[in-house]
């Protein structure tokens, strides 16, 4: 009996771990884009110029029409927008989490220095 | 203080004829190749890293007295399966080292017990039936790897899938972990880079082989490798005792391989398992063990010696007779080679032993 | 038990699999448009092929020595006799004969210490034959490097030293065997001249093993402790069938060549003795027994299925599994013979 309960409790310990890992190991593409987009009937313009940097990733450029990708593990994220706006440094800085199961998200930068609704979408490539 | 006498001098000679063969093969190669100190202390610590559990999950069979487990290629094939199925559900970094791990253990206990059972019932010829398995798991590895996945078991990632729909291509890019472990503690001594953490890992496999000889189980594996019969009548269940053994073996065969793959960073998906058995066992030997005989020792020397002759003798050949080819057909040899040596020395001592044990039965009875 | 489940237990589980799979191939075959003559034609080639390779398990089976799987060595004896006879310009059919006649000496010595090594291991042959072969193949990697041949045939062209990895015997031995007396009916040709000598050789044998030096090696196999006590020398006994083995070997591959029409060198010889092992087996010989209908049967079985499953299965699935299957089924064999031992016999 002890046997049993002590060959369970390593089981569920061990499949325990394994989802574990699985969550926090699972690696998700983030697209970033930089372009003019209409989310909610409001249009957002693109940034001349803006510096992002998710988690504690390096910063990276994205010029205007641009857009770059970014490999991220887990699902809780932050990412941090440093702009220009009429000659200011802004800095948005927002947290999302994402799907175990979506392996792709396109995250429109203009949409979320502006607060749009919908800034983060799962996004697939057609098979 | 003692003098060495001469016989235990020659009885030295005789146990550690393989290492000191080896030592003098290097130490005539090492200079003809031209490589830098440097080079090779660094080449000698990533092979450390890189084969030491392998080579360490070689040691319980021994220990139950079942040889040179070649079917440990077995497990090695449940690693691979594990890294495919992580890479496929893109899990990066430690935690794909991990998951992969887990997922290896059901299907290396399943290969194990599979294997225990058939060595079991060819008692006294495991290594070849353990060779031969090992060929004949590799078809069913195939017949899954190469026509099951991407068909019958889903395989989103279509960039490992071959493009006739399913089967996974010839290499598995493994970026996701690749030498994650390897480069989680870094130290850099000199210009010597040390993958603290994959040593770490290393000693732990150690500890646990330490302490498994002391426990209940594992004096059992010697009882049964002293005398099958004698711990038969003792009480100990000899075939489950057996069945444990291989199953250990191959679980540790299985994280082995994906700490092997984790170094190299990609996996052959079909050739990558089918060298590693041969290669593991000769390393063993030329360490020092034997069919009946292996240490922890043994396998870090066995390592070291190996894989540096591995390393220098393409260069040597070249530099020596000028064929690089040479140097590497030479090593294929010694592998093999040395693998022969053991076996037969092995064979010949028991033989001389059951011979020996004849005629002091026959002289007993005699003088009755 | 009812008969049926005697003939079961007489032939084994994976044969008796194995036979219903050729059955189930070639009755398939003809809906899968297949043609049946080109795949008969195929496989008496290759029965041919591998007729005496698949004999050159009987003496050592016979005289307890277990299965041969340092059949390498022998083919290594018979390499160095074809590259011999072409390197001193024998050619045509004569080439072939010449090649035996120097393959001969060297068999004998490989024989002689091979089978000198195995009484010195007596219980363990099986994994130290195989590793005698591996590293006699891999020893021999080296040595065709080294060796002086000049034929310009065989060595490697652009300034290179050392023989090719594969020669061609074209005007050599091609065909020596197979073209004798070859009968052809359109497409199909019966390789008269292979196959006769295969009958031939497998007779020879046949013959040996009722000799007074054939049944002595039948008693050493089967009950060491009776021969010795009649008088029979069993190291000499065993090292005699080790030598016989080495030397069919050393045939076996000179007349796969000349169907074939290639040397193989270097790594080629390398897994060999596995189908001609497993072809045995199928053929329904064990760790310890073996006939020569056990080798027809067995090298007919094993050849048939390995030329049938690749246009079977290519015409049925569209995709060729023949070499997963081929894998499958020889080791699996081996694998049944090896766990099916009784105890006590070697």
């Amino acid at each position: 009996m002890k046997r049993i309960i002590i060959r369970s409790a390593a089981l569920l310990l061990l499949l325990l771990l394994a989802l574990f890992f699985f969550y926090t190991g699972k690696g998700h593409t983030i697209l970033l884009d930089n372009k003019t987009v209409t989310l909610g009937g409001t249009e957002y313009a693109a940034v001349n110029m803006l510096e992002v940097r998710v988690d504690r990733g390096e910063e990276r450029e994205v010029l205007k029409r641009d857009r770059i990708k970014e490999d991220v593990v887990g699902q809780g994220h932050k990412i941090t927008v440093t702009y220009l706006d009429k000659g200011v440094e802004k800095v948005v800085e927002e947290k999302f989490r994402i799907k175990t199961g979506q392996a792709m998200y396109l995250i429109s930068l203009p949409g979320l220095i502006g607060g749009a609704e919908g800034w983060i979408e799962p996004f697939d490539v057609e098979p | 203080m003692k003098k060495p006498d001469r016989k235990s001098v020659i009885f030295f000679l005789e146990s550690n004829a393989v290492p000191i063969l080896f030592l003098i093969i290097i130490s005539i190669g090492v200079p003809y190749s031209g490589f830098s100190v440097d080079y090779l202390v660094q080449e000698i610590i990533i092979r450390l890293s890189r084969n030491s559990f392998l080579v360490l999950s070689l040691l319980v069979p021994i220990m139950a007295g079942m040889g040179l487990n070649f079917g440990m290629v077995l497990g090695a094939m449940a690693g691979q399966i594990g890294l495919i199925f992580v890479t496929n559900w893109n899990i990066v970094g430690l935690q794909g080292i991990g998951l992969a791990m887990i997922l290896s253990i059901p299907l290396s206990i399943l290969l194990g017990w599979m294997s225990g059972k058939i060595l079991n019932m060819a008692k006294g010829r495991e290594m070849v039936t353990g060779f031969i398995l090992a060929f004949f798991m590799n078809g069913v590895y195939q017949l899954v790897v190469l026509y099951g996945m991407g068909s019958i078991i889903p395989i989103g990632n279509p960039s490992m899938v071959l493009s006739r729909g399913y089967g996974i291509r010839n290499t598995v890019n493994l970026i996701n972990i690749r030498q994650t472990l390897d480069s989680l503690i870094p130290l850099k001594i000199g210009n010597i880079q040390i993958p603290v953490a994959t040593f770490m890992v290393i000693a732990l496999v150690c500890l646990f082989i330490v302490w498994f000889r002391k426990t209940k189980l594992g004096q059992d594996m010697r009882a049964i490798g002293q005398d099958m019969h004698v711990a038969e009548s003792a009480g100990i269940n000899v075939e489950r005792t057996r069945i444990i053994a291989i199953i250990i073996s191959t679980v540790l065969a299985g994280f082995g391989m994906i700490l092997y793959l984790q170094n190299i960073g990609t996996l052959n998906t079909y050739n990558s398992h089918e060298q590693v058995g041969m290669f593991s066992i000769a390393a063993l030997l030329v360490g020092g063990a034997s069919v009946n005989k292996g240490k922890i020792s043994h396998a870090f020397l066995g390592v070291t010696l190996f894989h540096l002759m591995f390393v220098i003798s393409p260069m040597a050949g070249k530099n020596l007779i000028g064929q690089a080819q040479l140097g590497e057909y030479f090593r294929v040899f010694v592998s093999y080679g040395v693998i022969s040596i053991a076996l037969v020395l092995y064979a010949y001592r028991k033989l001389k032993e059951k011979e020996r044990a004849g005629t002091a039965l026959a002289e007993a009875q005699e003088e009755k | 038990m009812n008969p049926l489940q005697k003939v079961v237990e007489k032939t084994g589980w994976p044969r008796l699999i194995i036979g219903l799979f050729l059955l189930s191939l070639f009755i398939i075959a003809p809906f899968a448009g297949v043609k049946i003559s080109t795949s008969l034609n195929d496989t008496l080639v290759r029965f041919g092929m591998n007729g005496i390779l698949v004999l050159a398990m009987v003496p050592m089976i016979h005289s307890g020595c277990g299965l041969n799987f340092g059949l390498p060595l022998g083919i290594i004896a018979g390499l160095l006799g074809g590259t011999l006879s072409m390197q001193l310009g024998a050619t045509g059919p004569m080439s072939f004969f010449i090649a035996i006649l120097l393959a001969t000496p060297f068999a004998v010595i490989f024989g002689w210490g091979y089978g000198a090594l195995l009484n010195r291991v007596k219980g363990g042959e099986m994994m130290i034959a195989t590793y005698v072969g591996f590293s006699s193949v891999a020893f021999m990697c080296i040595m065709w490097l080294l060796l002086p041949y000049n034929n310009p045939t065989m060595i490697w062209g652009y300034g290179g030293t050392g023989l090719r990895t594969t020669i061609s015997v074209e005007g050599y031995y091609l065909h020596a065997l197979s073209d004798f007396l070859a009968i052809r009916i359109g497409d199909f040709v019966f390789p008269t001249g292979m196959i006769l000598f295969v009958l031939l050789l497998n007779f020879l044998v046949w013959v040996f093993m009722r000799t007074r030096t054939g049944t002595a090696m039948t008693a050493v196999g089967s009950n060491p402790v009776f021969a010795k006590a009649s008088g029979v020398n069993i190291d000499r006994t065993r090292t005699i069938s080790v030598i016989l083995s080495t030397w069919l070997g050393a045939i076996g591959i000179l007349v796969y060549q000349q169907s074939f029409g290639f040397i193989q060198l270097y790594m080629g010889p390398f897994y060999m003795a596995f189908p001609a092992v497993a072809a045995i087996l199928i053929g329904g010989a064990s760790v310890n027994k073996a006939s020569i209908l056990n080798v027809l049967i067995g090298a007919f079985l094993f050849q048939g299925i390995l030329t049938m499953t690749p246009s079977v299965m290519n015409s049925l699935i569209q995709t060729d599994m023949s070499e997963v299957i081929r894998i499958i089924v020889s080791n699996g064999m081996i694998i049944y013979a090896l766990t099916r031992v009784k105890k006590g016999a070697k």
